[in-house]
């Protein structure tokens, strides 16, 4: 079927560089010269990387030198939890999540358990919050990690921070407390000042930065022991070179956004309502998570009874728009939702999410079209379908 | 130690933590201690030695449960943090 340029939402996992990083992006990818070395062209690339860590340290009220370049959120997520719990031993060898942290999360704390650590995990209720005092009562006097999410990357509730560290605090005063905000970072505004916790992820995406750029940030004395080993890089956290380029982009993004963040999100906030007042008006379509206007700004995930998210997704693809299955990490193998299955969706729902998420450049108009594009294709597939029979 | 600038180099080895050291000492300002954490053994030659090199001061230097915890107070805190790195990248046992 013929159309035009494809009317892209599926922003949480890749977003469309604005040309201020593409070409940050491509100054630094026509420079040679390591950052670690001692010649002028050494200098000039070192110099770029502590830019850029300055911006990144910035949006979140941190000092530079606690910002820990990585490769990605999923790279930062992995280093929080593996690298606390391993140099942090001496605290104790009980780690405390959610059951709807980011797969990266799940999976180092499944690698942990694996060491002989123990972890704990806590349900969450039917809008995807986390309970302050469900958490607290997971911990014991040998939990050493607590790890919990900001912005929940399938379906966008938003926790109470505070709430929540404060009731981990108030359970062990030195319990090390990682906070993924890949998703919310650039969206919602952070000062790791005032949170209480003593390490955070970012995520390039959010930002508008590429995907595979990320930072962790450390508060001094937390105690973290690296992945990768062999140099001084990154303050000896992360050995080996870094990618200037990505962190050239973070830095530049995050920049960008920093004043911004307020009128991105309330942009956002309104687009979003546009867009889910008409999908949530289709026949058999639920919202999954918390209401549209107490969510991640931009971020709408809705189940589609009769139909498979992923077919859905590649229908809509055909028709010129791109969306993400509900569950793109478990899609592949055609398992249900572990997040819908945690907050009480059935099958007839698990199996059926498809998430639409909004960049800086998205219009009105494209999302009016998406959603008549949705409700065409709706209708088509449910009459082939045999979930609809 | 509130007043002091920690230096997180659990997990590293030998020259990493005196690199690190060097570079928080070079960017401290005046009269701002530095603690170093670490894990590798040889920080308990290394660090006394670059210290004693640079005519810095380790007021405190303790053991505990495999983590050395060294507390170092700078005679000076000019920027000298290349010339630093240089030192600490050839001590290199």
């Amino acid at each position: 079927m013929a159309h035009g340029k494809p009317i892209y939402l599926d922003h949480a996992a890749s977003t469309p560089l604005d040309a201020a990083v593409t070409d940050a992006v491509m100054r630094v990818l026509a420079c040679t010269g390591s950052p670690d070395a001692l010649h002028p062209s050494g200098e000039s690339a070192a110099a770029l990387l502590e830019n850029a860590r300055a911006q990144v340290a910035a949006l979140i009220g941190a000092d530079p030198d606690e910002v820990i370049f990585t490769a990605g959120a999923t790279e930062a997520r992995n280093l929080a939890v593996k690298g606390l719990l391993s140099a942090n031993r001496a605290r104790g060898r009980h780690a405390v999540a959610s059951v709807v942290e980011h797969p990266a999360v799940l999976s180092a704390l499944h690698s942990r358990q694996r060491e002989g650590h123990e972890v704990s995990f806590v349900g969450v209720d039917r809008d995807g919050y986390i309970s302050p005092e469900t958490l607290a009562a997971a911990m014991t006097a040998d939990t050493a990690l607590v790890s919990v999410h900001h912005a929940q990357h399938e379906i966008g509730t938003i926790q109470d921070l505070g709430g929540l560290i404060s009731a981990v605090r108030g359970r062990r005063a030195d319990a090390r407390i990682h906070i993924d905000a890949a998703e919310s970072a650039g969206i919602i505004e952070i000062d790791v000042g005032d949170l209480g916790a003593d390490a955070l992820t970012m995520g390039g995406t959010a930002l508008g930065a590429p995907p595979w750029s990320g930072a962790l940030w450390l508060r001094p004395g937390a105690r973290l022991h690296p992945l990768i080993e062999g140099g001084s890089q990154e303050f000896g956290k992360r050995a080996g070179p870094v990618d200037l380029a990505g962190a050239v982009a973070l830095g530049v993004a995050a920049n960008r956004v920093r004043t911004r963040i307020a009128t991105r999100a309330a942009k956002r906030r309104r687009q979003i309502e546009l867009l889910a007042a008409r999908v949530l008006g289709i026949a058999d379509v639920r919202l999954n998570g918390p209401a549209v206007a107490d969510r991640l700004p931009g971020h709408l995930q809705v189940s589609v009874r009769g139909v498979t998210g992923e077919s859905l997704a590649l229908a809509l693809a055909t028709r010129g728009v791109e969306v993400s299955p509900g569950s793109t990490c478990t899609a592949d193998a055609g398992k249900a939702s572990p997040t819908l299955e945690a907050i009480g969706r059935d099958s007839v729902w698990t199996h059926s999410a498809i998430l639409m998420t909004i960049g800086d450049a998205t219009t009105d108009e494209e999302l009016r079209r998406a959603a008549a594009v949705l409700a065409s294709v709706v209708t088509d597939l449910r009459a082939m379908s045999p979930l609809d029979a | 130690m509130s007043d002091a600038r920690i230096v997180d180099a659990l997990g590293t080895h030998c020259p990493v933590p005196v690199r690190l050291l060097a570079r928080a000492i070079a960017r401290a300002p005046v009269g701002t201690k530095v603690r170093l954490l670490a894990d590798d053994p040889l920080v308990a030659i290394d660090v006394p030695a670059w210290c004693h090199t640079h005519g810095h001061e380790i007021v405190q230097f303790t053991e505990s449960g495999g983590t050395w915890t060294a507390i170092v107070v700078p005679t000076h805190a000019a920027d000298r943090s290349r010339s630093d790195d240089t030192d600490a990248s050839q001590m290199l046992i």
